[in-house]
């Protein structure tokens, strides 16, 4: 491959400095370790090929928005549901382990979230996940999912009901 | 709550909850809220949704996908990297290139077979860049030899040996064809794991270049040997000894 290695330095801090972000998102979307993994990969590569291209703005809303497009794809083409559903239970194990102070009380809240935000329909979802977690600005959710800002506070607003509601349902039981 | 019960102000006061409304109009807004008991209640959803998602976790990345990420952008660039050296061979001070063993391992036959580089940045390319699209891993997609060696008939000069190694734990995936060094060759692709092996082939007589000992390559491992007058490279990113297992597994077939 014809790539100018004078490139690869600063590409290689773009994807070190936004690999977690990265990895997050696609996690969020596949609902499945393994097949994040593929995506994250994968994105990278195509980063790597676009890359002369970037022009140099707002490199990890450049990133995401081929992560997310990774992920779409890979998603058309297995069935959605049945990879998501093999998330949530074992995620919510794995990450409550990320602090000393986690106590039983949060690995639970975050077992409920999971399986919140595993109702919400991904376009909603990924909003949430990007405004909430990535703490995007409007616009840069705009470009990574590729819709006008309106839509998006639409989604984020519709999301972020749907999670009151839902979690309100969870209490009343 | 319906939508259309919902005041034409809601994505506003969502907007200045998320910092993106401007100071003037977010002042305003504090006004109709006040008396707007519609848009009470909207922030008051805000603020329970947030409460909610403050604990939301990033996934921590697996170690694995780490490796992985610096491994393959390492090895974007190693046909430059060898071109280089062989410039640099004949009048610059060579360490600082050798910054690791296998660098070192790379120059010594780079140095011994001007051409090899060449190939052997080539196959990594090619390996990798199949690795990148999905499409281009495999032409012929079929577990069963019978399918894909016929497959070749017509589209290179020579007959591959399609061996059939599911029972070593590398199933066949299927074959390609590629460019290496100008000449078209055979690639046969297996499955090892969740790592991806490919077998370029060529007749001896194409003369790509001269055979180098196993190596290592950026995270790379490459074996090659001459056998019934082929060229058989394998290059994949499985251990040395997995990778140096499945040349054993292929040669007793």
């Amino acid at each position: 491959m014809p790539m100018d290695s004078s490139l690869l330095p600063d590409f290689r801090e773009l994807a070190a400095a936004h690999l977690e972000s990265a990895y997050n998102l696609a996690r969020w979307l596949v609902r499945d370790r393994a097949l994040a993994d593929d995506v994250v990969q994968d994105a990278m590569l195509r980063a790597l090929r676009y890359y002369h291209g970037f022009r140099g703005e707002n490199a990890r809303a450049w990133l995401l928005q081929i992560v997310r497009n990774v992920a779409m794809t890979r998603l058309k083409r297995g069935n959605e549901q049945a990879v998501g559903a093999a998330d949530s239970a074992s995620a919510a194990v794995e990450i409550a382990h990320d602090g000393p102070e986690t106590a039983l009380m949060r690995q639970d809240e975050q077992r409920l979230l999971h399986d919140l935000l595993d109702t919400l329909p991904m376009e909603l979802r990924e909003c949430l996940v990007l405004r909430e977690i990535e703490e995007l600005s409007y616009k840069e959710i705009a470009r990574v999912v590729d819709a006008p800002i309106g839509t998006v506070m639409s989604r984020l607003w519709r999301g972020r009901k749907l999670l009151v509601q839902a979690a309100r349902a969870t209490e009343a039981v | 709550m319906n939508d259309h019960l919902e005041c034409e102000q809601t994505l506003l006061v969502q907007a200045d909850f998320d910092g993106e409304l401007e100071a003037s109009r977010a002042a305003a807004l504090v006004e109709h809220v006040a008396q707007c008991p519609q848009c009470q209640l909207v922030s008051e959803q805000l603020e329970r949704s947030r409460t909610l998602l403050r604990h939301a976790p990033r996934y921590p990345v697996p170690q694995e996908l780490r490796g992985f990420v610096d491994r393959t952008l390492q090895a974007q660039a190693p046909a430059k990297q060898s071109r280089t050296l062989v410039r640099a061979a004949g009048r610059a001070p060579l360490l600082g290139w050798m910054t690791a063993l296998a660098a070192s391992v790379a120059l010594a036959v780079v140095l011994l077979t001007p051409r090899t580089p060449d190939v052997e940045a080539q196959l990594l390319a090619s390996h990798v860049r199949s690795l990148q699209l999905e499409s281009h891993l495999i032409d012929v997609e079929s577990s069963d030899h019978h399918t894909v060696r016929p497959w070749f008939a017509g589209k290179v000069d020579f007959a591959p040996p399609v061996k059939e190694l599911a029972g070593d734990g590398f199933p066949l995936e299927g074959g390609r064809i590629d460019v290496i060094g100008g000449r078209t060759v055979a690639v046969l692709v297996y499955r090892a794991g969740r790592h991806v092996v490919s077998v370029y082939l060529w007749p001896e007589r194409a003369e790509l270049g001269d055979l180098p000992r196993p190596q290592r390559d950026e995270g790379f491992n490459l074996r090659r040997w001459v056998e019934d007058g082929l060229v058989v490279s394998c290059i994949s990113d499985l251990s040395a000894d997995e990778l140096e297992r499945f040349e054993h597994r292929w040669r007793a077939q």
